[in-house]
């Protein structure tokens, strides 16, 4: 990204219009605000975190990936003309990142799956004073691994605000069939989690 | 959220919005993965940063070439820098190209890792066996102008954004 080609001059616009226009201040962040950068940081590091290890990848390259699309977001973000579309670039960069790691790494051994089923069944075997807040968690936790990777992918692109559009396309589905999905993963993640 | 919401979509707002807390908590990344990526902004910020005037990953797929390798040309003021990346047999994914500027200093920058020198002929061309997933290339001329190239992917098949 040329930083040089971006105006340093912010649109005298009312907040409450900018920030529908641009929730995340992403054109703010590009431009050097290290206020709105941190925030897109702390906003999707998380998720974009649990999109790279749900690829199979390991910590380390996970974290390469993770790093490499901050880096690419600083270079390539110009590129989103809708800055409400940054969810879902977030989510086809992360994605495509981790895929190319995993091709090029020899595979990754331990998953994502292989940790969580691990520690939720540590989890599961801890003192009976854990808090309830906790133990909701887990519950949750533990549901929503148990949930086709489908769901699983669909759900974590939906916490994440990405839209349907982008979704459809990730996911390769119909997007007037993303609602419904959404809701019959959800049903099922109540009954996993005995919530139902 | 709008108005008119109906409450079964509260309730899996709600629901989504607990399951995403969940999973994210078993889970974080590293703290240092933070640092790296707020200390993204202003990597290489100082410099002029060149976008693709050519990306052979962006042709019709019938005007591509039959090989694997990807073909990027950086062109600005002065500076023309032409890549090529491909993979081989021997030395794996190599980097290939020319610089075509008053130059003095032609340096390969990736991300989380330290700068390498490249070693440019007397015609401006350079050859190196790189790692890793994403690389630019900075030039300095001789009269101070610092010039970096856009990130690219070191994949030439999956080209990337």
């Amino acid at each position: 990204m040329n930083l040089k080609n971006l105006s340093g001059v912010r649109p005298r616009r009312p907040v409450v219009e900018q920030h529908i226009e641009d929730p995340w201040r992403l054109r703010e962040a590009l431009n050097g605000d290290t206020v709105a950068w941190t925030k897109i940081v702390d906003d999707f590091s998380g998720t974009m975190w649990y999109w790279a290890r749900s690829q199979g990848l390991n910590h380390d390259d996970a974290e390469d990936v993770c790093q490499d699309v901050w880096y690419l977001l600083r270079d390539k973000g110009h590129t989103i003309s809708d800055p409400r579309a940054l969810p879902g670039w977030l989510a086809t960069t992360t994605r495509r990142q981790a895929i190319t790691a995993s091709k090029r790494a020899s595979r990754a051994t331990t998953t994502l799956t292989e940790d969580r089923l691990e520690q939720i069944t540590t989890n599961d075997a801890a003192p009976d004073d854990i808090a309830i807040a906790v133990d909701h968690n887990e519950r949750l936790s533990a549901a929503f691994q148990r949930l086709r990777e489908r769901c699983q992918e669909l759900l974590s692109l939906l916490w994440a605000d990405v839209a349907y559009l982008d979704i459809a396309e990730i996911l390769d589905m119909a997007i007037g069939s993303i609602g419904e999905t959404r809701r019959r993963c959800l049903e099922q993640l109540r009954v996993e989690a005995g919530l139902a | 959220m709008s108005d008119n919401t109906a409450p079964d979509d509260e309730l899996d707002a709600a629901l989504l919005g607990q399951v995403r807390d969940a999973v994210l908590a078993a889970e974080q990344p590293p703290t240092r993965l933070r640092d790296a990526a707020i200390r993204a902004l202003t990597w290489d910020a100082d410099m002029e940063t060149l976008l693709a005037t050519f990306d052979s990953a962006e042709q019709p797929a019938a005007m591509r070439s039959a090989t694997t390798a990807r073909d990027l040309t950086y062109d600005s003021g002065g500076v023309t820098i032409e890549i090529s990346i491909a993979v081989e047999d021997q030395d794996g994914t190599v980097l290939s190209g020319s610089v075509a500027a008053d130059t003095d200093r032609v340096i390969l920058t990736q991300p989380g890792r330290p700068d390498q020198a490249i070693e440019v002929d007397e015609h401006g061309r350079f050859r190196m066996p790189v790692t890793g997933s994403l690389a630019g290339v900075v030039v300095t001329t001789t009269d101070g102008r610092r010039v970096r190239t856009e990130l690219f992917s070191l994949d030439p098949t999956t080209p990337g954004p």
